[in-house]
């Protein structure tokens, strides 16, 4: 994980930001708040897999956010849950762990909630629409989450978790749609990266999905930008949230395919599954967008992420670790 | 219940006094849908703002505020209709969409029978057919039908005769096809490269537009656009004609060259012109050559342009869901 102390400025009081989680998604925000608001950037250890050892690193951890706490009553915390260990191909044990794991960070954030009542206390979580919409069309601020699969619940669990948490935390939930970004070495990618990344390779891609089934993708950087904006703006006093972080234009896997093609200026060759659970749709109205989001063009970020995979040479790394579609 | 969604998709430039209309229509199919409580159910309504020079993106926004089915696509310059049509079938996730015009004379009333139409003869793609004239006018009903014969001669394709924009689409293939249409392919063309599937449904479609204030949504230039486009997404049947035509010229100036040597060592008293009829034979031969060269080279670009324009070399469909409007078609029959 990773923690930023921004020492404020302006309007802004000081603030411990605990990221937990920094993939794809949140290395991408720590980014963006460090360009914006050059808070002191620290990389401390946190276990995954030993409890034991992970209760007693987030207790050094409470005890380290408590010290400014205590020093000013104007200072706030505010905790980014962005881990997403348990993919969307999840095991039940797997997101099992990573509950476990949550459960333990929302706990020490109630403690610090209850013992620093008057300072801005905030809870911001990245869950997954993906997850929690599998298969539902034209999503809106109406529709019901009904995941279908392991991975899907957990976000579902870990909502209900922070919703349910009667300490006086701000609440606000965001959940990105299938996220795509960059290729970096070590990290887990999506589909786009995969076709670009393979594409380039002269590999095949072997897609869960059919030729024909609708996804919504939204850039990293965009989501970063969006987020790193919410950290450092808001008060972590208001009133809970939820909002869907959706490029609200479907897209057909098809389309992806030519747009890759296209950029890449050859064909690609693509493999896709003909399970049935693969081929759900997953589309989202406009009217669950929060306000000042903004989603950038997908065409012109792969050209971006082509160039970029070239010119750092990770497009001829390490192949990539994992595919997954979340 | 297992749904199946149905989009419409509508190109607005100048329609900001047949917007509200249509939507109030949309509306209403929406709701005795909802009534019916079958399957089908009006998704979405999507509205391309192609730059439209009147009061159309405000009315629009009105709209999108009172109807969250109301989806609006702006664009950032007017880019015509059939790019905005693409636009707008890219923004859409119905298992089946429907292009209508933005002036009524695609009444959404005909969209069930144009379903119920595509789901009993097993089509991808239904074009709404005009049953009498439509225009209200006899020279543009004649020029219009004379464009429609000159293009399918030219491309080679009787179907031409039925394009129409107002279309009922499978999602699926609409979409693919929206993926690989460009601003010089024609989309009914591409459509066919994905299905060939197609049949058109004749109803009462009228001109309204065009009867209120005698001005027609297309003009000279876009038609020649239209047929411009048509003629460089198909594989261009004239041109094929005459290569085949440059084979024959060839193969008969050779056959003649023979006959001729034949003719000059048997009987060179019959050859009363000296040097015209070598001179005849090698135009024909240096001509068909030509011309056979020229079409296998047109051949060649036509292989790679459709190869650059996106052709694909299959296409995976899913009609699993057609079976949940079997009892919409026992309801309403079929028109053939």
């Amino acid at each position: 994980m990773i923690l930023l102390t921004d020492s404020g400025g302006g309007n802004r009081p000081s603030c411990s930001i605990p990221v937990f989680g920094v993939g794809l998604l949140g290395s991408a925000i720590v980014n963006a708040v460090t360009s914006t608001a050059h808070p002191r950037v620290e990389r401390i250890p946190l276990s995954w897999t030993d409890p034991a050892l992970q209760e007693r690193q987030l207790q050094e951890l409470e005890a380290r956010i408590a010290a400014p706490l205590q020093e000013s009553p104007a200072a706030c915390l505010k905790v980014l849950w962005s881990a997403g260990r348990a993919g969307f191909a999840a095991t039940e044990a797997e997101i099992a762990v990573e509950l476990e794991s949550f459960q333990a960070v929302l706990g020490m954030t109630e403690r610090l909630a209850r013992r620093f009542p008057d300072a801005g206390m905030g809870f911001y979580l990245l869950s997954s629409a993906g997850g929690l919409f599998e298969g539902q069309r034209h999503v809106d601020q109406d529709s019901k989450p009904e995941p279908r699969r392991p991975y899907g619940v957990l976000k579902q669990r870990q909502e209900q978790l922070l919703a349910a948490s009667g300490a006086p935390i701000t609440k606000r939930i965001y959940r990105p749609t299938s996220v795509y970004g960059y290729l970096r070495p070590n990290q887990r990618i999506g589909l786009i990266s995969t076709l670009i990344l393979n594409g380039l390779r002269h590999q095949v891609s072997n897609i869960t999905a059919w030729m024909s089934t609708l996804r919504d993708f939204v850039f990293v950087e965009d989501i970063a930008r969006y987020i790193s904006r919410v950290l450092l703006e808001d008060d972590a006093r208001g009133e809970e949230s939820t909002a869907v972080l959706a490029h609200a234009k479907p897209f057909s896997i098809f389309e992806i395919e030519k747009m890759v093609e296209n950029v890449l200026g050859r064909k690609i060759y693509v493999s896709y599954s003909l399970e049935p659970s693969n081929q759900e749709d997953i589309t989202f109205s406009h009217s669950v967008l929060p306000p000042g989001w903004h989603s950038s063009d997908l065409s012109s970020n792969i050209s971006l992420i082509y160039k970029e995979a070239v010119a750092s040479g990770a497009a001829f790394g390490q192949p990539p670790r994992l595919l997954d579609r979340s | 219940m297992e749904k199946v969604y149905l989009s419409t998709v509508t190109p607005v430039y100048k329609g900001a006094d047949y917007l509200r209309d249509l939507c109030a229509e949309l509306a209403a199919l929406r709701a005795s849908l909802a009534d019916e409580g079958g399957p089908l159910e009006l998704l979405e309504a999507i509205f391309v703002n192609d730059s439209a020079v009147d009061e159309s993106p405000e009315v629009l926004a009105e709209l999108q505020a009172e109807h969250p089915w109301v989806k609006v696509v702006h664009l950032s310059r007017n880019f015509g209709q059939h790019p905005a049509t693409v636009a707008g079938i890219l923004h859409s996730s119905g298992d089946w969409v429907a292009t209508l015009d933005e002036d009524l004379q695609h009444h959404p009333r005909h969209l069930v029978p144009l379903l119920v139409e595509a789901i009993a003869h097993r089509h991808d793609v239904v074009y709404a057919n005009a049953e009498g004239a439509v225009h209200q006018t006899v020279f543009r009903n004649a020029s219009s039908r004379l464009y429609k014969t000159l293009v399918a001669w030219l491309v080679g394709s009787p179907r031409v005769r039925q394009f129409n924009s107002f279309r009922l689409m499978r999602g699926s293939v609409a979409r693919a096809a929206a993926s690989v249409s460009t601003h010089d392919t024609y989309f009914d063309v591409v459509l066919s490269w994905f299905t060939n599937r197609m049949g058109a449904l004749r109803l009462p479609l009228v001109d309204v537009r065009s009867m209120k204030t005698g001005q027609s949504g297309y003009s000279f230039r876009s038609l020649l656009g239209h047929a411009r486009r048509m003629l460089i997404s198909s594989e261009i049947k004239p041109l094929r004609f005459g290569a085949a035509m440059g084979m024959v010229a060839l193969a008969a100036s050779v056959i003649l060259s023979v006959g001729v040597l034949i003719l000059k060592a048997i009987h060179p008293e019959l050859i009363l012109v000296r040097g015209w009829t070598s001179l005849i034979l090698a135009i024909a031969f240096f001509g068909g050559l030509n011309a056979l060269l020229g079409g296998i080279a047109i051949e060649y670009l036509s292989a790679l342009l459709l190869q650059a324009h996106g052709k694909p070399t299959f296409f995976v469909i899913d009609r699993g869901k057609d079976r949940l409007l079997a009892p919409l078609v026992e309801k309403y029959g079929t028109k053939k």
